[in-house]
Formats: C-alpha cells, sequence, structure tokens
C-alpha cells in the first residue's frame, strides 16, 4: 500500500501526471507535496485505505449482531428522526462495542513503520522511524537515545492498553470455569 | 413502460454503476502495480510506461534478480511461522483458559501485539546479537513467534467456550485421555478456527518489515526487503513486480479461504427447514 500510494501521490506520481495532463499543473513541482510532505497527507491516505475495508466489514458484523435494524425501527417508532436513530442510538452502541478494536487499531498505526519509513517527512518522524534511525546510525550516542525512545513508546503503550482496555475489554472466559 | 419500472431499472443500474465503482476501487492498487510491474521507461509526463515487456516478470526466477529466492524463503518462513504458532498459541490459549488470572494473561498477551513490532525488536536486538541469531533465518522466525504467537493466543481466546468444556468433560466421563479428546474431538472441531487463524499469521509474517529488517540485518532478503531495496535503488517496476508477487500469496489465500473455509462455515450455520 505504501508503495501504491507513493507511486500514486509523489510528485513524479500518476496523479501529477494525470493533473499535467489535464493542465491543472505545468510542471511536476507545482504538485503539492503529499508524500514526504510535512504534514503526512500520504500516511494518512494509506493507513485510511487500509483501515477502510477493515472497518466496513467490523461495523457492518457489529451492526448485525447486536441487532441494530430492530433498535434502529424501534426508535424511528418512538418517533425518531432517521439522523437521530443513526447517531443517537446506532452510532453510540456500534462506538462501545468497538471500542477494544479501535484503540488497538489506533496503537497499531502509532507503532507503524513501513509507511512512515516511505511516505513520511525527514525531518519530523514518527516515533518506530525515529528510534530505527537513531539505532542505525553510526554515532554511539545516538544508540542509547534509540532505546529511551522505545522504553518511553512502549511505556506510554502500557499505559494505554491497561488504562483503557482495563475496564472495556470482555473476558472471553467468564463462563468457563 | 411505467414509470415505476423505469425507477426500479433506474435504481438496479444505480446500484449495478455502485458495485462497479466499488469494485474498481478495490482493485485500482493491483491493477496500478500488474500495469508498472510489465513497464520500462516512464518519464514524466506521460500517463502509461513508454515501453511493454515480459522481461520484468521473465527475471523472477533469474540469479540476478534473485526474487525467486526470496519468494521461496518468504513462503517457506511464513508458513513455517504461522503453523508452529498456530499450533502452540492453540494448547497455550486452552491452558489460559482455564487459569485463575486468565485475564492477566490475556492483557499480557496483547502487549506484543500492539507495540510496534519494529520497537519490540529495537529492545530484543541486543539478545538476539548475544545469542547469535541476528542476521540468521532462525532467528527472524523466533523474532516473528514474538508477535505471531501473541496474536494467535488473543484469536482462540473465543474459541474456548463453555461448549468445549462440557464436550472436554464428556471425553473424561466417557473414558477418554486428553490426547483423545484433542485428536478425536478437539482439533476436528476447531478445524475451521484452525485454518482462519493459520492464514491470518501467515499474513502477519508474510508482510512482516521492520522486525525482519533489524534481526535478520539485511541479510535475510525477504520479498518485503526487495520491495524497499527497489524502492531505495529507484527500480520502480521491479519494485512494482516485487510488490505483485507479494501479494499473489494473500490473494490466493484469501480464495483458499473463502472457497473451502467460510461458505463450510456459512453451510453448517445456515437453518435448514
Amino acid at each position: 500500500m505504501a508503495f501504491f500510494i507513493f507511486q500514486l501521490m509523489s510528485k513524479g506520481g500518476a496523479l501529477s501526471r494525470l493533473a499535467f495532463q489535464l493542465g491543472l499543473i505545468e510542471g511536476l513541482q507545482q504538485f503539492p507535496d503529499w508524500v514526504n510532505g510535512q504534514y503526512g497527507i500520504g500516511i494518512i491516505a494509506a493507513h485510511f485505505l487500509m483501515a477502510l475495508p477493515f472497518f466496513i466489514i467490523l461495523y457492518t458484523h457489529i451492526y448485525q449482531s447486536e441487532g441494530m435494524p430492530a433498535l434502529a425501527q424501534q426508535a424511528l417508532s418512538l418517533g425518531a428522526s432517521r439522523r437521530q436513530a443513526a447517531w443517537r442510538v446506532a452510532a453510540p452502541a456500534l462506538f462501545r462495542r468497538s471500542f477494544a478494536t479501535v484503540v488497538l487499531y489506533f496503537l497499531f498505526v502509532m507503532g507503524s513503520y513501513e509507511i512512515p519509513l516511505l511516505l513520511g517527512s525527514q525531518s519530523r518522524q514518527m516515533v518506530s522511524v525515529l528510534a530505527i534511525r537513531k539505532l542505525q546510525r553510526f554515532n554511539l550516542g545516538d544508540i542509547p537515545q534509540a532505546y529511551a525512545i522505545s522504553v518511553l513508546y512502549s511505556m506510554m503503550v502500557i499505559v494505554l492498553v491497561v488504562g483503557l482496555l482495563r475496564s472495556k475489554m470482555q473476558d472471553p472466559w467468564k463462563e468457563y470455569q | 413502460m411505467s414509470i415505476r419500472a423505469f425507477v426500479y431499472r433506474l435504481c438496479r443500474k444505480r446500484v449495478c454503476l455502485a458495485r462497479l465503482l466499488v469494485a474498481a476501487f478495490i482493485l485500482f492498487p493491483f491493477s496500478f502495480l500488474l500495469v508498472l510491474s510489465f513497464g520500462r521507461r516512464w518519464a514524466y509526463p506521460a500517463l502509461l510506461p513508454g515501453e511493454w515487456t515480459l522481461s520484468n516478470w521473465l527475471s523472477v526466477w533469474g540469479a540476478q534478480a534473485g526474487l525467486g529466492e526470496s519468494l521461496a524463503l518468504s513462503l517457506a518462513l511464513s508458513t513455517g511461522i504461522a503453523a508452529v504458532s498456530t499450533a502452540a498459541s492453540f494448547w497455550v490459549s486452552r491452558q489460559v483458559a482455564g487459569h485463575r488470572y486468565r485475564r492477566h494473561w490475556l492483557l499480557l498477551a496483547y502487549l506484543p501485539y500492539v507495540f510496534a513490532p519494529v520497537v519490540l525488536a529495537a529492545c530484543l536486538q541486543y539478545f538476539f546479537i548475544r545469542a547469535g541469531l541476528s542476521g540468521k533465518v532462525w532467528g527472524i522466525a523466533l523474532a516473528q513467534l514474538f508477535i505471531t504467537f501473541p496474536y494467535g493466543v488473543i484469536f482462540f481466546a473465543s474459541f474456548w467456550t463453555e461448549r468445549m468444556l462440557a464436550l472436554e468433560q464428556l471425553i473424561a466421563t466417557l473414558g477418554g485421555s486428553t490426547w483423545q479428546a484433542y485428536a478425536r474431538v478437539l482439533l476436528p472441531v476447531a478445524k475451521d478456527t484452525l485454518m482462519t487463524c493459520f492464514f491470518q499469521l501467515f499474513l502477519i509474517s508474510w508482510f512482516e518489515y521492520g522486525l525482519t529488517t533489524l534481526i535478520g540485518v539485511g541479510k535475510v532478503q525477504t520479498l518485503t526487503l526487495k520491495v524497499f531495496q527497489y524502492v531505495n535503488e529507484a527500480n520502480i517496476f521491479f519494485a512494482a513486480l516485487a510488490s505483485c508477487l507479494l501479494v499473489l500469496p494473500p490473494v490466493a489465500l484469501l480464495w483458499l479461504n473463502k472457497r473451502y473455509v467460510f461458505s463450510r462455515y456459512f453451510a453448517t450455520k445456515t437453518p435448514r427447514h
């Protein structure tokens, strides 16, 4: 996906060529910095395209398993508008059921390496890229910094996972014993 | 034609168009990479490569590109890791399910999975160097177990339900041993779940890059490493070719999964009247 976005959205990529052919730009230097730019638009696009099918499947499954059509129908029968049924009945229930997955996906995106490595900025690096770049440098002073970054990141993840998931995570073996 | 029939046909057409658009949206990345893999000389601002050739694909088994070797190595590595992790996590998840601190064990299983694999590799790299496993295929296999095995334990968490316990108790009551319980009942019952877990672990191992780079120190050239190598060399056509090769086994697995696992699963779930 990273390589696809790189070839699609970079200055010499397919979108830039298409914009040139359509007369929207006069040269590749006029095409915006979507890849390796400071706002990480390429990274966001790659993760969005990767997450989209996964979350569509997830929410479709939850929508059916939680009996959402019946709940929405009930809300409509009680006088709610379609918008209210969607945002005040279905959305909170869907988010509550998918909370653990969303948090885990957030952590996955935060710790991703390949996509920011290929599509990210050289000056503002994501934590995993920064740690590994420091680890691979020849300056011995950078290596302890890489370990410090890794440990800090790990601690942050532990705090987030324990804090956010502990209360929300269901015990799959609750009825086992 | 009545207005109602016209509106109905229009809606049908709109649904068909929407389906086509979704299909095009999904297939576009693959077709884009496939087109690039057959190309050569793609100067700006041409929309398509200036020359079309089969030589990129023919060189897959050539010694110079080394793509065939990387493909075989990646396949062997991912298959082996997926098989070992699936078997081990299935057994361990059963032990965890029966443990009084099962929730804490499950929480621990989440940690290696939610850590960035590359950060995990950075933390473990020192030990791999000391153990002489750095730069070796066995080292990468062991390192990937750190992320695939906990995922397997989490995956099987939902399998060990009250029904499974009842089955085990029934076997014990009827005089069956633990071995017989696994061989004759639990494994056949879990066959589809085991297959799905195997596929998912294969995919995790197959697409792994950061951990493989750090522990393998570039000496173990899996297919993902090849893609990045070609990107760094600005050889976009070979990078596209390697990306296509990278996509093919997961697509084949997805098809197999859908053909043999999901279809059977839904066939057994569909109520018969």
